[in-house]
């Protein structure tokens, strides 16, 4: 059973997660003897993350680049959970649980209601940090500051607890808007902040890692069932490793990154994380359609305790 | 009648929805800079409102003659054929409105998870005000016809 | 593919509307090559979901109350106690305000808006042509993508990788080479039409005070807007919204010139202008689906950088290409599509990407104003009631020079590159 994927991405050509991808289809092209093959449409060429999800559902051989939080729009609200605030201590956690018994159910349970199949949820890109006209050591440095948030339950229930004015920029806007002040800060991991140049215009970045955005590749289910059970694993056990060497190339990259900003005139803050945690643990007990003691289930798959 | 409620659609509901945009956009900068309050829905609500006032409006835009073709070749044409041009130009434009409405129906019954994120409304509203939309083109096109038929096809 | 072509063609010789030609030849190709049967809908429906596109009836709305409130024609007034000695004052005028629109819009469409419905009027009555017009508010628009803030740059800037910083610095000097061609061109143009200056001699002090006094509530107008924005109240698209409700305000309660039927007409015919541009914009969404299903992007670039090592060839080959492309593509869509691979064949060649960022927008900005797609085009003639027919053929001579100008900044890339170097 021969099959052409289309490999769907709003991110560019040059980003390092399509930079990845492409060799992640390259070696299942390898490996199933050209059963597995792959068309490549960076750039939103198949339209919106959304308009590529949809065509997903619709049972069109794509796959697309997308995250748990925007997933659980599709029928399964758990989903959200895992990018709220601190909830994984590092990516070694995040790893775990994005393999782990619990996520497996929720994956099945969105090929059942949307008819997507969750390939790998671990393409992590290094926690957001938050970037702006001052430090924000402590979250109190933060009231009433305008801050650049998407208008996505996950931020708001994060970003008003902390106090700031959330202001909704289209992201082909932040950077005018940065510079003339309409907002004061905004939130990106370093390597997305050195493909949009915001800290050209800001010079303070503060260390919260606030979210660790559990990023991947989900496929339409139909496509993946028609694989013989083979070329699913290779597909499945490819992707996976992908996303493991993006998630090492990019803490990689953090470093070169930091040094590379500093040179530019940017300074680095640490932040009272603790202090944070506290102040945004009010995402946790907000989302109604979760079921009770979702928290210290998913803590345990992330501890794997 | 029919000219009437073509105007209502295409030319009295897109003066509300262009209006609401405005106050929408200017209400956003008013709540952030003198309220210091977010303003969630306005971004939703804009996209919603100039979606709706584009593809309600289209009809009022053909109503008035103001959807561009090149007449170039047509001009070139006797005035007998150049009618028979005109009335073909008509029916491809029903035939492709037809397809439109399909395509929208199909969004409507399959894109069942996608919303508009801070108003939590599903997506499909638009593609249902595009299906309206493409319906009054629809109507525009065959009043049109009619009206060639009985000698006053004076845009020939 | 070819089917699709045939179809674009056969159904613009048979005046179809443009939308709908977009439409039915990316169904025939639909046909041959099956997407989900919705597809057509979805694309139409979220290539309306792209904030900066609000500028454009934002403005459209703007425009229009600028001119039936008044503060068009005291504006414009103003200008020419300043100017009307000129030959071609007016149209020079519209070149002008233009680099001052530019500086705030960054929207083309946005600029080409406000020029049509304001300035063209006034064209008209001191005895210009409407296609004239509608012309020099289209060409001079094209300062505004140039311009800093830009928001094909931003775009570019991000999908590329590239310093919108030095993007923007790299807008400037070609952002005023444009402006002077055009003013050139005004003249040399006014001159052989014979449009005479609308006034004998130079204004005397008295009058241009007297003038500029009358024309307070305007003038504050843009000098409002422009701290607005600079201060940060609003970002360049909210920007719409505000002059739009300043200049219906001043129109009702200053200047005392807008009725409630004026009100109403002012909002109906921004709604049809509005529908009728972004209705194409939409059409073109579901067309440029065909570019990347059948990978062309992609083939493009293999057979770019086989074409020659010389990067100056291969940036003509370029140029040519998309001003080919632009005459069916929309501009903003040729960037986000052809950007990032473009990126790739200027970093094999040693070609900086600020120069190529530049060039490449400047190039697909001309394609919006050239038949038988453009939304520049559209945006203006749907204002003015021009047909495209006799907007292109007024348009020839300004697409001749701004060609010329394209090369121009093709070739000498320290046009571009010079500030930019020098401030980074
Ligand atoms: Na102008
Ligand atoms: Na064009």
């Amino acid at each position: 059973q021969e099959v052409t994927i289309r490999l769907a991405t709003v991110n560019s050509p040059t980003s390092e997660s399509f930079l990845k991808a492409e060799e992640a289809a390259a070696r299942v092209t390898e490996r199933t003897e050209g059963r597995v093959q792959f068309q490549m449409f960076p750039s939103a060429q198949l339209g919106s993350t959304t308009d590529s999800i949809e065509q997903a559902s619709q049972g069109q051989p794509v796959m697309t680049f997308t995250s748990a939080s925007f997933l659980a729009g599709f029928g399964v609200p758990e989903l959200a959970i895992v990018e709220g605030p601190f909830i994984v201590e590092n990516t070694d956690e995040a790893e775990r649980l994005a393999f782990s018994e619990i996520m497996n159910g929720f994956y099945d349970q969105l090929a059942e209601t949307a008819g997507i199949r969750a390939v790998a949820l671990n393409w992590f890109d290094g926690p957001r940090h938050m970037i702006g006209t001052a430090g924000y050591t402590d979250p109190v440095s933060l009231e009433g500051v305008r801050m650049r948030v998407p208008p996505v339950e996950t931020w708001i229930k994060t970003f008003e607890p902390l106090g700031v004015i959330p202001t909704t920029v289209e992201a082909a806007e932040v950077y005018s808007a940065l510079s003339q002040g309409v907002v004061a800060a905004a939130e990106s991991p370093l390597t997305g902040l050195r493909a949009s140049g915001w800290q050209e215009v800001v010079k303070h970045i503060t260390l919260t890692g606030h979210f660790n955005l559990f990023t991947g590749w989900v496929m339409s289910e139909a496509t993946y069932q028609a694989l013989s059970d083979e070329d699913r694993a290779i597909l499945m056990e490819e992707f996976r490793t992908g996303g493991q060497e993006l998630t090492a190339l990019s803490a990689d990259l953090e470093n070169e990154i930091r040094t590379e900003f500093e040179a530019q005139g940017v300074t680095f803050h640490e932040a009272d994380v603790e202090a944070y945690r506290e102040k945004t643990a009010s995402f946790y007990t907000s989302f109604p359609a979760w079921p009770d003691g979702l928290y210290d289930q998913i803590r345990a798959a992330a501890t794997g305790e | 009648m029919i000219r009437r409620l073509l105007e209502l659609v295409g030319s009295v509901l897109p003066v509300f929805l262009i209006a609401f945009l405005v106050l929408v956009v200017a209400a956003d900068v008013f709540a952030r800079n003198i309220l210091r309050v977010p303003f969630y829905a306005a971004h939703d609500l804009a996209i919603l409102a100039f979606s709706a006032s584009v593809w309600l409006g289209l009809i009022g835009a053909a109503l008035y003659g103001q959807l561009f073709g090149i007449g170039f070749f047509v001009e070139l044409l006797p005035e007998r054929l150049r009618r028979v041009v005109v009335v073909l130009s008509h029916i491809i434009v029903i035939i492709i409105a037809v397809a439109v409405i399909q395509a929208a129906i199909a969004q409507i019954t399959t894109a069942r998870f996608t919303t508009f994120l801070a108003l939590g409304w599903p997506k499909w509203i638009v593609a249902a005000i595009l299906a309206v939309g493409m319906g009054g083109i629809i109507i525009v096109q065959l009043v049109a016809i009619v009206e060639i038929f009985r000698g006053e096809g004076a845009d020939a | 593919m070819i089917l699709a072509a045939i179809a674009f063609v056969v159904l613009i010789v048979l005046r179809v509307p443009i939308g709908f030609v977009m439409l039915g030849s990316s169904m025939a190709y639909f046909s041959v090559n099956p997407m989900m049967a919705s597809i057509v809908a979805q694309r139409m429906g979220s290539s309306m979901e792209s904030f900066p596109l609000l500028a454009i009836p934002l403005f459209v709305v703007a425009g229009c109350a600028m001119a039936r409130g008044g503060i068009a024609e005291k504006l414009y007034s103003f200008a020419e106690s300043l100017v009307g000695h000129w030959k071609g004052g007016l149209a020079q005028i519209a070149v002008l305000n233009s680099v001052f629109m530019g500086a705030m819009s960054g929207s083309a469409n946005a600029d080409a808006a406000i020029d049509a419905r304001t300035i063209v009027p006034v064209m008209r009555r001191r005895g210009y042509s409407n296609a004239y017009g509608s012309v020099i508010s289209a060409a001079s628009s094209l300062i505004a993508p140039i311009m800093p803030p830009s928001i094909a740059l931003i775009v570019y800037g991000l999908l590329t990788d590239t310093s919108i910083g030095r993007l923007f610095m790299g807008g400037v000097v070609p952002a005023i080479i444009i402006a002077i061609a055009l003013m050139l061109t005004v003249r040399w143009t006014a001159v052989r039409r014979n449009y005479a200056p609308s006034r004998e001699e130079r204004a005397s002090m008295g009058e241009i005070a007297r003038s500029g006094w009358i024309a307070s509530w305007a003038l504050a107008m843009p000098v409002m807007l422009l701290l607005g924005l600079r201060v940060g109240w609003f970002t360049p698209t909210e920007l719409g919204a505000v002059a739009a409700l300043y200049a219906f305000l001043v129109g009702v309660f200053i200047y005392r010139g807008i009725s409630w039927r004026d009100t109403y007409d002012l909002l109906r015919e921004s709604a049809h202008t509005t529908a009728s541009v972004m209705f194409i914009v939409a059409a073109a969404a579901v067309f440029s689906l065909i570019l990347s299903l059948e990978q062309i992007p992609q083939m493009l670039i293999g057979a770019l950088l086989a074409i020659s090592e010389n990067k100056y060839v291969v940036l003509l080959v370029i140029n040519l290409l998309l001003l080919v492309l632009g005459t069916v593509f929309e501009g903003l869509a040729l960037v986000v599509i052809l950007g990032p691979l473009l990126i790739q064949v200027a970093n094999a060649l040693g070609i900086d990407p600020v120069h190529l960022g530049v060039v490449l927008v400047f190039n697909t900005a001309i394609g919006s104003l050239t038949p038988p797609v453009g939304t520049v085009m559209f945006t203006v003639c749907s204002i003015t009631r021009c047909s495209i027919e006799d907007f292109t053929k007024e348009f020839l001579p300004y697409l001749a020079v701004l060609i010329g100008v394209l090369l121009l900044l093709t070739f000498v890339p320290p046009l571009v590159t010079f500030l930019p170097d020098l401030m980074f």
